[in-house]
Formats: C-alpha cells, sequence, structure tokens
C-alpha cells in the first residue's frame, strides 16, 4: 500500500478511536440498562446501538484495509465489511426515518440518548452507507489487486485467537473504557473529594487504548533490534505502569471505599446492576496482563530463536 | 513556571480539603403553608421511577399525570432512583416532567435521592443544578459536610407560619465497597441521624414523615413479626420461624423480593438493606417520627406498624408501591403511597394502585 494512503488511514483510525469509543459507551450504557428492564425500550435505543455497533465495525474495516493479510482477507474487507457497513447504515438511516414520521423521535434533535440524537445516528448511517458502497465500488472496479503475501509465521488457531478474538474484544474493551473516560473529563466531581483515588481509575481507563494505538502504530511494523527494544521496553513501561497504577486503585478504593460509588459509577454500568466489582478488577487485568503476555511471549520467542542460532 | 504549574494541579486537592461552612438546623427547612387553608393535606410518595436513556417520555408522563388526577396530592415525595443510567437530558425530561405535571394538577414535589440516581452520565452535582431552576420542586442541597446530598426538612405550617409536621428527606446514600469484589448498598449514616434529631427539636418535635430510599432493618424484623402472627413467605405475607426485636401493630402488604443473605448478622431478607443497622428508626422513635418509607426494592410492598419497646409508640415503616414499569415491577403492584395527614396530628395510609391502561385506578386502605 502506498505510504501516504497508509499514512491517512492510521491518521483515520487513531482519530476514529475516541469517536468509536464515546459511540460504544453510550451504547453499551442504554443497552445494559434495557437488557435488565422487563418492560425493555430496545425500539427506542436501537438506532443509538446501531450506531455503536457500526462505528466499530467502520474502525476494524479501516483497520483491515490498513494491514491486508492476503487478496483472500483483503476481498473480504472490502466486500464483506463494505456490505455490512452498508446494511447498518441503511438500516438505521430507515430507523430514523420511521421514527420521525411515526413521532417515536420527538424531533431529530430531541437530545435524549446523546446531545445530538437522533440526528447523530442518522449521519453515521449515511456516512456508512457511502463508505460501503465506496468499499464496494472501489475493489469491483478500481481495485488493481495485490501480490500473495508470504505464509503467516502463526499457526492458523493462533491467528483466530489472536487476531479475530482477542484483539477485537480487547480493542472494544479498550474503546469503551476511552469513551468513559473522554465523558469522565467533562462528568468528574466537582468536589474531588476522592480524587486520589479515582485519578488512578482514569488513568487505568486510558491505559488499554494508549496500549492498542502504540502497539498499531509503533511496534507492529517494526523489526529487528528496534522491535526488539520497543516491545522490552514499551512493554516493560506499560507492565510497571499497569502495576503501580492497579496497587493505586486497588489499595486507595479499600482506604476510601465510597471512592467509586461517588465518582466513577458512570464508568461501570453494569457493577451497580448487580452490586459486584467487576469493572476495576477487569481494569486491572487489562493493565497487567496482556503487556505481561506479550512480554513473556516475546521473550521466549527470542529464547527459542537465540537458542536455534 | 513548573513550580506555578504544580501548584495549579495541588489546588483542586488542597481546597477540597478545607472543609465546608457550617449550618444551623434551621438552615435546613423550608416552610410550606399547606395547611393554611386546609385542615388534611395528601402527601404522595412515588418511587423507583428509573427512566433510562430509552424512556418513552410521553408514555411515563401519561402514566404520573393518570396517578396524580386520581390520588389527589398536595404534595409529591419522589423517593429515590428516578433515574438510572441515564444522561443530562433524561434528568431534565424527568424534572420537567414532574414540573409540567404539578402545574397541571396542583402539587408542589421534592425528591431523595437513591443508589441509582448517581448512576448517570453526568456529574454528581447535576442533580442539585437542574433541581435548583425546577418551577415546583423544593429539593434543598446545602453544600455541607453532612454525608449525602437531599438531606433537608419541609415544614408543613398554618397561616401563621406554625409548624404543624415535617416531610423529612434523609439521603441513604448509594454503595459503599464492602470488599474487593463486592458493593453493599450503604445506610443513612450517624451523623445525618443526629442530624434528623438536631432539626426535629428544632423544629419543635412536630409529628414528621421520612423518606429515604435503602430499606432500614427494622422493616425486615416487622416482616418476621409479621410472620408470627400468621404471614407466610408463599405468600410474601411474612417470615414465620425467626425472631425478631420489637413490637408488631397492624400490617398489610407483601414481600416478593428474592431471599439473599445481604449480611451475616441480618441471615435470610427479602430487603436490601444497608450494610450494617442504622439508629434512624430510633431517632423516630423519639422524635415523634409518625412513618418511615422508602423504595428500593420494587416488588415489596409491604407496610408495618412497628416500634422497639412496649412504652412507645407505634412507627409507620415500610415500601412505597414502585411507581410505573422502569426496570423491574410486578404488574398490579404499581402506582404510590399516600399519606393522609391532619391537621390534628392524626394521620392515615393508603396504597394507589395505578396500571398503564385507562380506568385502572384502584386506592385501598393500607390496614382496612
Amino acid at each position: 500500500m502506498k505510504k501516504r494512503l497508509s499514512l491517512i488511514l492510521s491518521l483515520g483510525e487513531a482519530l476514529l478511536f475516541p469517536v468509536v469509543g464515546l459511540a460504544l459507551y453510550d451504547a453499551i450504557m442504554a443497552f445494559v440498562v434495557e437488557a435488565a428492564s422487563t418492560v425493555p425500550e430496545f425500539p427506542r435505543i436501537l438506532p443509538l446501538l446501531l450506531m455503536g455497533v457500526t462505528l466499530v465495525v467502520l474502525w476494524f474495516v479501516l483497520h483491515a484495509i490498513r494491514r491486508p493479510r492476503s487478496p483472500g482477507s483483503r476481498k473480504a474487507t472490502y466486500l464483506g465489511g463494505g456490505a455490512v457497513l452498508l446494511l447498518l447504515g441503511a438500516s438505521t438511516v430507515i430507523l430514523d426515518m420511521v421514527y420521525a414520521f411515526t413521532g417515536t423521535f420527538a424531533s431529530l434533535l430531541e437530545s435524549k440518548a446523546t446531545w445530538l440524537y437522533p440526528i447523530d445516528t442518522l449521519v453515521v448511517g449515511f456516512l456508512a452507507d457511502f463508505l460501503g458502497a465506496f468499499l464496494i465500488f472501489f475493489y469491483v472496479k478500481k481495485d488493481k489487486g495485490m501480490p500473495e503475501l508470504s505464509p503467516h509465521p502463526w499457526p492458523l488457531w493462533k491467528r483466530i485467537v489472536l487476531g479475530y478474538v482477542l484483539f477485537p474484544l480487547y480493542t472494544m474493551i479498550a474503546m469503551f473504557f476511552a469513551g468513559a473516560f473522554l465523558l469522565n473529563l467533562l462528568y468528574f466531581d466537582r468536589d474531588f473529594s476522592h480524587f486520589g483515588v479515582t485519578l488512578s481509575f482514569y488513568l487505568l481507563m486510558i491505559l488499554p487504548s494508549v496500549s492498542v494505538l502504540l502497539y498499531e502504530h509503533l511496534i507492529r511494523d517494526s523489526e529487528g533490534v528496534r522491535r526488539f527494544n520497543l516491545i522490552l521496553r514499551g512493554g516493560s513501561a506499560f507492565l510497571l505502569t499497569g502495576i503501580v497504577l492497579s496497587l493505586w486503585g486497588y489499595f486507595g478504593s479499600l482506604q476510601d471505599p465510597y471512592a467509586i460509588s461517588d465518582s466513577l459509577v458512570n464508568a461501570f454500568p453494569l457493577d451497580f446492576l448487580i452490586s459486584k466489582a467487576i469493572g476495576p478488577i477487569l481494569l486491572y487485568l487489562l493493565a497487567l496482563v496482556p503487556p505481561l503476555c506479550m512480554l513473556l511471549s516475546f521473550l521466549f520467542a527470542k529464547k527459542k530463536e537465540d537458542s536455534h542460532v | 513556571m513548573k513550580k506555578q504549574a504544580a501548584a495549579l494541579f495541588l489546588l483542586p486537592l488542597l481546597l477540597s480539603s478545607c472543609g465546608k461552612a457550617t449550618f444551623v438546623p434551621e438552615d435546613y427547612v423550608q416552610k410550606l403553608p399547606l395547611f393554611a387553608t386546609k385542615d388534611t393535606v395528601n402527601v404522595l410518595q412515588i418511587t423507583d421511577l428509573h427512566w433510562s436513556l430509552g424512556v418513552d417520555v410521553s408514555r411515563q408522563k401519561d402514566y404520573l399525570s393518570s396517578l396524580f388526577a386520581s390520588s389527589n396530592p398536595d404534595l409529591v415525595v419522589a423517593s429515590g432512583d428516578n433515574v438510572m443510567i441515564g444522561n443530562e437530558g433524561t434528568v431534565r425530561s424527568c424534572v420537567a416532567t414532574m414540573d409540567e405535571l404539578a402545574e397541571i394538577h396542583g402539587f408542589r414535589w421534592i425528591t431523595t435521592f437513591g443508589n441509582h440516581d448517581r448512576q448517570g452520565i453526568y456529574e454528581p452535582g447535576f442533580w442539585k443544578r437542574v433541581l435548583a431552576s425546577s418551577s415546583h420542586c423544593l429539593y434543598s442541597e446545602l453544600d455541607d459536610d453532612l454525608t449525602g446530598r437531599s438531606n433537608y426538612v419541609l415544614s408543613l405550617t398554618d397561616a401563621s407560619g406554625a409548624p404543624l409536621w415535617n416531610v423529612v428527606s434523609i439521603d441513604s446514600n448509594s454503595y459503599f465497597q464492602s470488599s474487593t469484589l463486592a458493593y453493599s448498598y450503604d445506610i443513612v449514616h450517624e451523623d445525618q441521624v443526629q442530624w434528623y434529631e438536631e432539626v426535629s427539636s428544632a423544629t419543635g418535635d412536630v409529628p414528621n414523615l421520612v423518606y429515604i430510599h435503602i430499606p432500614l432493618y427494622e422493616v425486615e424484623y416487622a416482616f418476621r413479626l409479621a410472620g408470627q402472627k400468621g404471614g407466610t413467605l408463599e405468600d410474601g405475607t411474612g417470615r414465620p420461624g425467626v425472631e425478631a426485636p420489637g413490637i408488631l401493630g397492624r400490617f398489610s402488604g407483601v414481600m416478593h423480593e428474592a431471599d439473599v443473605v445481604k449480611n451475616e448478622e441480618l441471615g435470610p431478607s427479602r430487603c436490601c438493606v444497608g450494610f450494617e443497622p442504622s439508629r434512624l428508626f430510633s431517632a423516630l422513635e423519639a422524635h415523634h417520627g409518625r412513618g418511615v418509607f422508602f423504595g428500593h426494592d420494587h416488588i415489596n410492598d409491604f407496610i408495618a406498624e412497628y416500634k422497639t419497646s412496649e412504652t412507645g409508640e407505634y412507627v409507620t415503616i415500610g415500601y412505597g408501591l414502585k411507581t410505573g414499569d422502569g426496570l423491574y415491577f410486578e404488574d398490579g403492584m404499581i402506582g404510590g403511597t399516600l399519606s393522609t395527614i391532619h391537621r390534628d396530628g392524626s394521620v392515615s395510609y393508603s396504597r394507589c394502585f395505578q396500571g398503564y391502561e385507562d380506568d385502572s385506578f384502584r386506592k385501598e386502605d393500607l390496614f382496612a
């Protein structure tokens, strides 16, 4: 792929990440409460949910376009991703129109579920339609193809588990907490009464996003000694940061048991429905497990490579 | 520059440790001369509206309007969980709807916060700002050191301004991280109980109704005593076979929530109580509290006359009917709870069942 296009896509991916985070956060917040309700209002929030899904799909399609693995996966990205975007966009637009026409929406700017609801869902729907159609058109009419790449060094199971399960899951959780972090910049507790503890959780919320973006844009395409140094130093720095923030958050919340329930309750929607501290535990795991796994697997692979030499 | 930046960074931390203003009990009291023109005042408790991001405001407004039209309140108390996982728009809609209905049906309203009111996409002080600009809400929140936010008193007076009744809102707060993996419900803290005692004394210890959100342990004790008087777990009218302190008078209603061990001391209970007992009930008994009502457990509407000693007067304690179909509810068990208070200090209670269908209103005296 040409360098300039790759740079544009890379930038687009990075800029889109927080936007997706906000949309996904809103969608999950809305979903959680309706899922727990006897009379759920899913139809009313469906455009919001669709917007969240559409933006997530868009981000992953951009990500896949930037990193084609093979002619086959590239075709799937352009045609399949394009079709999914078209479908999601069309569904959203049609739903918005029907709701506006039937009076389900008081207006196109009733600002209930989000500040710009439902017009924001309409804009995203049209955007998804345009991009989806463009991707399909581009691939069918304009694409010049790509050469076969050399076989992927990983076995198939590893590619599926890491590339198609764990990475997307980790990224989406990172997006959610990025959205929570951004909204907490607006909605933090002005009393500052628990600031000493909440600061640790704000930083923990942003850590997964930073790790995704740094890995994708710095580490992944590096090679040789530079790659070795980036992984070792970067991974160690992340792990150390994760340990410090997790210990700070854990002991801080033990010492101040009202910190989360007073000041961070909107970051952990499921926790306060079921009275279990899942959110903080998840943040600790996200801060510690990925860098630890990355460091260990890299060191293990390096050792194996050195032993063969 | 670096020192200035550091100082600026530390400023919020420093300011937060400076403490807040001190208030006298009278600062928490607002007067409302409802007895100026009448001898009887209807106080309607609504609770657990649970409006969320997806709320159908129009439908919920129609529902509330039917309830208010049928129950004819002079004062409405929303006892918490008005909103759960909403945003600023949801809060504004809720307050605007209540104001509009208050204008139409001729009442004033107040609210106390529940554990979920904080659980929204807004900063913790947002409710206060919106309620401050409300046209019909008499919410009051002082910038004090008292635990919780919604601690205040509405003094119902006669034409001369003499207090006859108090309606007290006390914040039962939200959650308490009781362990690494779990949150427990919070309680009315000791400083709040002392505050209630001071305010009651300062206003002449007039008869008062107290509204909180998270239930008190005493309602579980009353439920167990009801079991000794024929109530059964099967129909949710009592828990037999378990000792409980106190003395039970009349009772009615059911508890249909699941049996859960919230803490080892209490054992299995259908009440999602706080992490430990609070002294509030005893304080009510000592300060002419006539009733304490809460919400929180949507499918409980058990209410009883209860006291802790032979010599004291009964205090009516229990669950207000859950209002509306937000989150979870039981068919036929939604509406509001009406306290009809009289100039002479007497009070009677009734449940106002209101469904979403037309003509589904039904009023039932509590201890008929």
